[in-house]
C-alpha cells in the first residue's frame, strides 16, 4: 500500500496531533473503549443543528496526541435516523485520521455490514473485534488475520470490559496514520449494476472538488440509494444537473431490468458480501450451549411472571432512590436552608442584597438541588439495569399493554426514568424511533410524577389523611399514570394518528456491569439536570423574588418576603388574587392560588411558597394552618393539581429542545386544562357524594 | 401467511414479506431480517412482541450447516420485534 505523509504539525512538545473517531454498532462495548482510551474524561456537546451528543476525549497514545471523537452507535451508514446521518457526517465532513470501526464478534455478520460501509466510504479504518470471548462462549471463532488480509485493514481481536487486546490497539493507531488508503471496491454489485454506478461515477470525477472532498464511487453508489443529504450535496456541484440525470435515467434502467427497487437491492447486495467474508472467516461453529442468558431470559420475559419481575425490579429502584439516599438529602437541605442561609443572613452584606442571594438563589436553587442525591440514585440503579441487559427485556415485557396504548415498549425507559426527574426523561425518548410515539411519549412524560412533587404530597396527606398518608400519595402517582395513558391515547386517536410503527431492537446477553461505566451514564444523565435545571431555575428564582417585592403600585422592599400582608400587594399578590376567581369553586384562596405560580419554576416550591404566603413559623406550623383553610376535600384536589398543572420550567425547556417550541407550548396549555378540570371533577364528585 | 406477531413460541418461520417503510423496512434488513431468512421464535405470547433469533437465509445457509437440529444457531444475539413491528413481517410457518 502507498503510504504518503498527510501534512501533520509538528507540535513543540514532540507530539504529533490525530483525530480518531469511534464508530460501531449499538452494545457493542463503545463507551468502554472510549473510556479506557480517554481515561473516562470528556466533554459533551451537540452536534451542530441536532440535539444528538457529541462525545469528544484526549489520549496521548505513543507520539500521537489523540483527540477521540465518540460516533453514536449505529448499524449502517445510510441518512434513515438522525442519528446515522449524525455519523456519517461525523465521517465524511470532519475527516478524522482513523476511525476505529469496533465490531462485535459476537454478532459478527451484522457487525461486518457496518464495516463494509464504512469501506465503501473511503474510510480509514482500523478494526477492533471486540467480545471475541462472547463469541467463543457460543461456540465459533474468527480468523482476525485473515479477514484483515479480505478487508485490507487492520484487525485487533479484543476483550474491552477485561482490557484485552487494547494495547494492541493503541499500536495499530500509531501505526496507521502513515498509511493513506487507498480506497477499493468492496461490493461487487453485479455487472449490471457496476456498469451504471461507473457512468455516475466518471461524471462525478469530472468536478475535482467534489471527487477530493468525497469518495466519487461511493457518491454514485448512494445517488442510486437515493440518498437525500448526498443528493444535497451533490447540488453544490457546477455538474450538479447532468449527474442526477444520470442517475436518475440509470436508476430507471437498473429497476427495469433487475425488478428490484434499487434502495433495497443495493442493502441486499451489502449485505450478502458481509455473509460471505464472516462465512470465509468463522473457525469452528459448534451448536450453541444453552447460556446463562437463555436461563435468565427464560423468566425475565416469562409470560406470567415477566411484569411481576419488573415491578420488583422498579421497586427496588425506588427504595434504593428514597430510602438510601435520604441522609444525603437532608444533608443538602442542611447545608443550603440552614448552613449557607445562616451565613448569608449573619454577614454584614446591605439587607437588599442579603435577602436576594438568601431568598432569591439560596432557597431557589437549594430547593431543587435536595433533590439531586434522589435523582442520582435512582439513575444510578437504572443504569445498572440497562448495563445488564435488563432494559430491552423490560421493552418486550410490556410491549403488548403499551401498545394498546398507542404507545410501544420502548416507552417504557423515559416513562420510568420520569420518577425520578422529567428532564432526562425527555431526553430519553430519543432512542424511540417511530417520531408520533416519541411525540406523544415526551408529552405525557410530564404526568409521570416525578421527585419533586412528593413533598408537597406530603404536607397535605400529613396534615388532612393522617391515617392513611401512604394511601393518598400513592393515589397520585396511581392518578398520573392514568392521566399519562389516557393523554396518550387521546392524542393518539387525534393528533398523531396512524397505528405505531413499532421498534427492533437487539437483545444483549446479560453481562456484569462495569462500575466507571455506570458511573460516567449516571453523571452525564445527573449533569444534564444539574446545569440545565440550574440555569433556567437560578433565572426564575430571581424574577420570583423580583416580582414579590415590587409590585403595582412600585418597590415595596424585602419586607414582602416574611410579611404575608404585604406581600399582598406585590405582583404576585396581585397574580395571586387574579387567579383566585378562576379558582374560586375549588374553594383555594389567593395564596394558594400565588404558591401555584411558584411551582412553575420547580413543584416542590409549592410548600416553601405557602409556608411563606401563609407565614407558617415555628409554633404555627404549615400543616396546622392548612387544616384551618382548606378541607380534605379542597386539599385532595389541590394536589391533584399541583401533579398536573404546567411542567416544570426545566422540563418545558427540554420539551422545546426535543420538540420544538410548538409542543412545549402545547404541553403547557394541556396541562394547565387538565388540571383544572380534574380538580374541578374532583370537588364537584365529592360534592356530589356529600363529602367536604 | 401471518403477520410475525401470531407465530407460536418455539416455530420456526420463514420471512415472505416486510410491510414496512424504507426506513424501517433497511433497519430489519441491517438485522437479516429479509425475505426467505428464516427466524427462529424464540419467545411470543401470543399475538404480541416477539423476541427472535435470525438462523439463516438463502444466501446463508452456512451459518446452520453445523446444526444438527434446524435451528439452533452459532448467532445467539436475538431481536425483539414490538408488537406494531412483528404485525408488518408477514411469515410462512415451516414444518
Amino acid at each position: 500500500m502507498p503510504s504518503t505523509n498527510i501534512k501533520k504539525q509538528e507540535q513543540p512538545t514532540g507530539y504529533k496531533k490525530i483525530r480518531i473517531a469511534l464508530a460501531g454498532n449499538p452494545n457493542v462495548g463503545k463507551s468502554v473503549i472510549f473510556n479506557e482510551l480517554t481515561g473516562g474524561r470528556a466533554w459533551v456537546g451537540n452536534w451542530p443543528g441536532t440535539t444528538v451528543e457529541k462525545k469528544v476525549g484526549k489520549a496521548k497514545i505513543g507520539k500521537y496526541e489523540v483527540e477521540v471523537l465518540d460516533l453514536p452507535g449505529i448499524y449502517s451508514l445510510t441518512a434513515y435516523s438522525l442519528d446515522e446521518l449524525v455519523a456519517r457526517n461525523g465521517i465524511v465532513e470532519e475527516k478524522p485520521d482513523i476511525v476505529i470501526d469496533i465490531a462485535n464478534a459476537a454478532n459478527f455478520e451484522r457487525s461486518l455490514y457496518l464495516t463494509i460501509s464504512l469501506l465503501e466510504m473511503g474510510t480509514n479504518i482500523v478494526v477492533a473485534l471486540n467480545m471475541i470471548d462472547l463469541a467463543e462462549a457460543q461456540g465459533y471463532k474468527i480468523d482476525a488475520e485473515k479477514l484483515s488480509k479480505l478487508l485490507g485493514v487492520s484487525v485487533i481481536p479484543t476483550i474491552a470490559i477485561k482490557g484485552y487486546g487494547l494495547d494492541k490497539l493503541k499500536e495499530a493507531i500509531t501505526k496507521t496514520p502513515q498509511i493513506k488508503r487507498v480506497p477499493r471496491k468492496i461490493v461487487d454489485y453485479g455487472d449490471l449494476v457496476e456498469t451504471e454506478i461507473q457512468k455516475i461515477e466518471n461524471l462525478i470525477k469530472k468536478d475535482l472538488e467534489l471527487s477530493a472532498k468525497y469518495f466519487p464511487r461511493w457518491l454514485a453508489i448512494k445517488l442510486l440509494e437515493k440518498d437525500k443529504d448526498v443528493e444535497e450535496k451533490i447540488k453544490s456541484s457546477p455538474l450538479a444537473d447532468e449527474i442526477l440525470k444520470q442517475t436518475q435515467k440509470s436508476r430507471e434502467i437498473l429497476e427495469k431490468k433487475l425488478q428490484k427497487d434499487m434502495e433495497e437491492y443495493i442493502a441486499e447486495k451489502r449485505y450478502e458480501t458481509a455473509l460471505e467474508i464472516a462465512k470465509k472467516c468463522l473457525k469452528t461453529v459448534k451448536i450453541r450451549p444453552t447460556t446463562l442468558t437463555d436461563m435468565i431470559d427464560f423468566v425475565t420475559t416469562h409470560k406470567v411472571f415477566g411484569i411481576p419481575i419488573m415491578l420488583t425490579m422498579l421497586y427496588i429502584a425506588f427504595k434504593f432512590a428514597f430510602d438510601v439516599a435520604a441522609p444525603l438529602c437532608d444533608l443538602i437541605n442542611w447545608f443550603f436552608g440552614t448552613f449557607l442561609y445562616d451565613l448569608i443572613v449573619n454577614s454584614t452584606l446591605p439587607p437588599i442584597v442579603k435577602s436576594f442571594l438568601g431568598d432569591g438563589i439560596v432557597a431557589g436553587v437549594g430547593s431543587i438541588l435536595v433533590f439531586l442525591p434522589n435523582i442520582v440514585f435512582l439513575f444510578l440503579f437504572l443504569a445498572f439495569l440497562e448495563d445488564v441487559g435488563y432494559m430491552a427485556r423490560a421493552a418486550f415485557v410490556v410491549d403488548k399493554i403499551m401498545h394498546k396504548l398507542g404507545l410501544t415498549g420502548k416507552s417504557i425507559i423515559p416513562m420510568i426514568l420520569g420518577f425520578g426527574c422529567n428532564v432526562p426523561a425527555i431526553m430519553a425518548t430519543r432512542a424511540i424511533e417511530d417520531e408520533n410515539d416519541r411525540k406523544v411519549t415526551a408529552l405525557v412524560n410530564p404526568l409521570m410524577s416525578c421527585s419533586a412533587r412528593l413533598p408537597v404530597y406530603l404536607i397535605f396527606a400529613g396534615a388532612f389523611f393522617a391515617a392513611y398518608k401512604g394511601t393518598v400519595v400513592l393515589s397520585m402517582y396511581v392518578l398520573g399514570l392514568i392521566l399519562a395513558i389516557a393523554m396518550a391515547l387521546l392524542f393518539r386517536k387525534t393528533l398523531f394518528k396512524g397505528p405505531s410503527a413499532g421498534f427492533v431492537m437487539e437483545l444483549p446477553p446479560y453481562m456484569m456491569p462495569i462500575i466507571k461505566n455506570m458511573l460516567i451514564k449516571t453523571w452525564e444523565r445527573s449533569k444534564r439536570f444539574l446545569f440545565k435545571a440550574g440555569t433556567i431555575i437560578l433565572i426564575a428564582a430571581i424574577l420570583i423574588w423580583i416580582l414579590s417585592i415590587t409590585g403595582p403600585s412600585g418597590y415595596i422592599g424585602i419586607e414582602a418576603l416574611e410579611d404575608p400582608y404585604l406581600l399582598e400587594k406585590s405582583w404576585i399578590g396581585a397574580l395571586g388574587h387574579f387567579l383566585e376567581k378562576a379558582f374560586s369553586p375549588m374553594g383555594w384562596d389567593w395564596r394558594a392560588a400565588a404558591a401555584l405560580f411558584f411551582g412553575f419554576v420547580a413543584k416542590e416550591v409549592v410548600v416553601a411558597a405557602m409556608a411563606m404566603l401563609y407565614g407558617a413559623s415555628g409554633e404555627e406550623t404549615l400543616p396546622s394552618i392548612l387544616t384551618g383553610i382548606f378541607t380534605p376535600l379542597t386539599a385532595y384536589a389541590y394536589m391533584a393539581f399541583v401533579l398536573i398543572y404546567v411542567p416544570c420550567l426545566a422540563t418545558l425547556a427540554s420539551i422545546r429542545s426535543e420538540l420544538g417550541m410548538k409542543y412545549a407550548l402545547f404541553a403547557l396549555i394541556y396541562e394547565i386544562l387538565l388540571a383544572y378540570f380534574v380538580a374541578l371533577g374532583i370537588v364537584f364528585i365529592g360534592h356530589v357524594l356529600g363529602v367536604s | 401467511m401471518i403477520p410475525l406477531a401470531f407465530a407460536h413460541e418455539g416455530t420456526q418461520v420463514k420471512v415472505v414479506k416486510i410491510n414496512a417503510g424504507k426506513g424501517l423496512s433497511r433497519r430489519l434488513t441491517e438485522l437479516g431480517i429479509i425475505p426467505g431468512a428464516i427466524l427462529k421464535i424464540v419467545k411470543a405470547q401470543g399475538p404480541g412482541p416477539v423476541i427472535i433469533e435470525v438462523c439463516n437465509s438463502k444466501e446463508a445457509s452456512f451459518l446452520c450447516n453445523s446444526c444438527t437440529l434446524k435451528c439452533n444457531t452459532a448467532y445467539g444475539w436475538r431481536i425483539v420485534l414490538s408488537f406494531g413491528m412483528a404485525m408488518k413481517v408477514l411469515v410462512q410457518e415451516l414444518m
